[in-house]
């Protein structure tokens, strides 16, 4: 079982096994580019504590099937089911929780991207706008009046 | 449930004055909202500027479900500025029985999404007063400009068969599964499914405008070569002979799965279940769905008999038993047949 090193943005090395670092696709490109490594392989957008995360994540995912190509990219994906462990794992403060995202897209580990984006989408889901303002921080830079305007041209989707 | 606790969870444990959204590139805001319904939508379209254009990305729209549609959501049928460009852009359409609108007002936004070139599948099931609407609908699918139109599912919409022809005439080259149950297409529909080079599911369950003769032609020569599933259920014309002429007919090889390899003949009561078993044995690699339950072709042989009196009646030959010559009368008059289970009968 080879191992190897990853070289996190704040310069933590951790040991890796090589077969639980190829969830990341940019890690086993890398890889097969290069053949065998000794040095870390620096990961300069993700920090210490992200990068520990997103390997818990893939050491219990390792054994997982490759995920097949989705030809359904057009049509929106309706569950938002997550497994059991995932959920456990996705229970962490709102910025670790786009830290791992951003980390999963950098990293190109597409399942751990899903997870987080299906997570983030259960907590838009069922909330008015002024509650996803407030859970997300963001700003309303609407004026009343737009406001009105697109509550009047969507009114159609409403159920 | 668990994943809403979670949610309120990470809710209360935002970091104040953070908005984490600002860190996501588009792409990645776009795959959590391919996660969210329309009404969902909707409400993150009200959250700021940002969120409602990526909420209203047309990728986000492809799949429109209108079976929900209220007709006050339409100004004297124009449909608001949104759902009009959805319209333009929609992959995937679909009116499942809708209760609230009219189907002029279906057929009017239907104008929108024939401008739209990558309009793949439509549904437009159990419309009410299709019957009328079918000139409309004969020429939506004439000037459609779709070119991947692959899906059409038009069951229990009394549609009728100048729609269909209109449909195969535009679209053949693409068009890979056809549902038509329990519609009012008559025997030029099915000329025109024959010429459906593409067609690999066809289903014309319970369209009893079919003739008989026209149903025969249509599966024992007129099948499409790529057809792999074909759906008869409740043609109560369909016989045996013909699904075995079909089944030869296809290249199916004997005792080996071909191209056609599902045939529903649910509900045709001609078809005993000695018949299906003997198709079955033909073709193993055949999926033959079906509600035969007797063994025996008993109730359709005392048919034949029966049919058989009545035919040498009419030709003017005695009948041996005057009892049976009543009987064959009067089910030669009232059209009506002892069904398969006792005390059952089927009315033609």
């Amino acid at each position: 079982m080879s191992e190897i090193k990853l070289l996190s943005s704040d310069q933590a090395t951790i040991t890796v096994q090589k077969e639980v670092a190829e969830r990341s696709i940019l890690i086993k490109n890398m890889l097969e580019d290069v053949g065998e490594v000794t040095e870390a392989i620096p990961i300069p957008n993700v920090n210490e504590s992200v990068l520990k995360k997103v390997i818990e994540w893939c050491e219990h995912h390792k054994g997982d099937p490759p995920a097949q190509a989705d030809d359904d990219s057009d049509s929106r994906k309706k569950s938002t089911d997550i497994d059991e462990w995932d959920q456990k794992f996705m229970q962490v403060d709102q910025e670790m929780l786009f830290e791992i995202i951003l980390a999963a897209n950098y990293l190109d580990i597409k399942p751990l991207l899903d997870v987080g984006c299906k997570t983030v989408a259960n907590m838009i889901k069922g909330k008015s706008p002024d509650e996803i303002r407030k859970t997300f921080n963001i700003q309303n830079d609407f004026t009343p009046e737009e406001e009105e305007q697109i509550r009047r041209e969507n009114e159609w989707a409403e159920e | 449930m668990s994943n809403t606790t979670t949610a309120a969870k990470q809710a209360e444990l935002a970091l104040p004055g953070t908005n984490n959204f600002a860190k996501l590139p588009t792409e990645i805001t776009l795959n959590i909202f391919s996660y969210l319904s329309h009404s969902e939508l909707f409400n993150s379209a009200l959250v700021c500027r940002e969120w409602y254009f990526i909420s209203t990305a047309p990728t986000l729209h492809y799949a429109l479900d209108l079976t929900t549609l209220r007709q006050s959501s339409l100004n004297n049928y124009v449909p608001p500025a949104t759902l009009s460009r959805h319209l333009c852009t929609a992959r995937h359409l679909t009116f499942n029985s809708p209760p609230h609108i009219s189907t002029n007002s279906i057929l009017y936004l239907l104008t929108h999404v024939s401008a739209s070139t990558n309009l793949r599948t439509l549904t437009l099931s159990s419309m009410s007063n299709a019957r009328s609407a079918s000139p409309a609908l004969a020429h939506f699918f004439a000037a459609a400009q779709s070119t991947q139109l692959t899906h059409v599912d038009l069951s229990n919409t009394s549609v009728t068969t100048p729609v269909i022809s209109a449909l195969l005439q535009s679209h053949r080259g693409t068009l890979r599964s056809l549902i038509l149950d329990f519609t009012e297409i008559g025997d030029g529909a099915l000329k025109a499914i024959a010429t459906g080079a593409a067609l690999e599911r066809v289903s014309i369950a319970g369209c009893f405008g079919l003739s008989k003769g026209a149903l025969k032609r249509f599966l024992v020569r007129r099948i499409p070569g790529r057809v792999k599933a074909v759906g008869l259920r409740w043609l109560l014309d369909v016989r045996v002979a013909w699904v075995w002429e079909m089944l030869a007919r296809a290249g199916v090889q004997e005792g080996s799965g071909g191209v056609l390899a599902e045939v529903d003949v649910g509900g045709c009561e001609r078809l005993t279940l000695a018949d299906i078993e003997r198709v079955e044995e033909k073709w193993p690699g055949v999926k033959v769905r079906h509600t035969a339950v007797n063994a025996k072709d008993a109730v359709w042989g005392y048919r034949k008999y029966v049919a058989f009196l009545a035919s040498l009646q009419a030709e003017g030959m005695p009948l041996v038993h005057k009892g049976e010559r009543a009987e064959a009368e009067a089910m030669a008059k009232a059209r009506v047949y002892p069904g398969r289970n006792v005390g059952e009968t089927y009315r033609y």
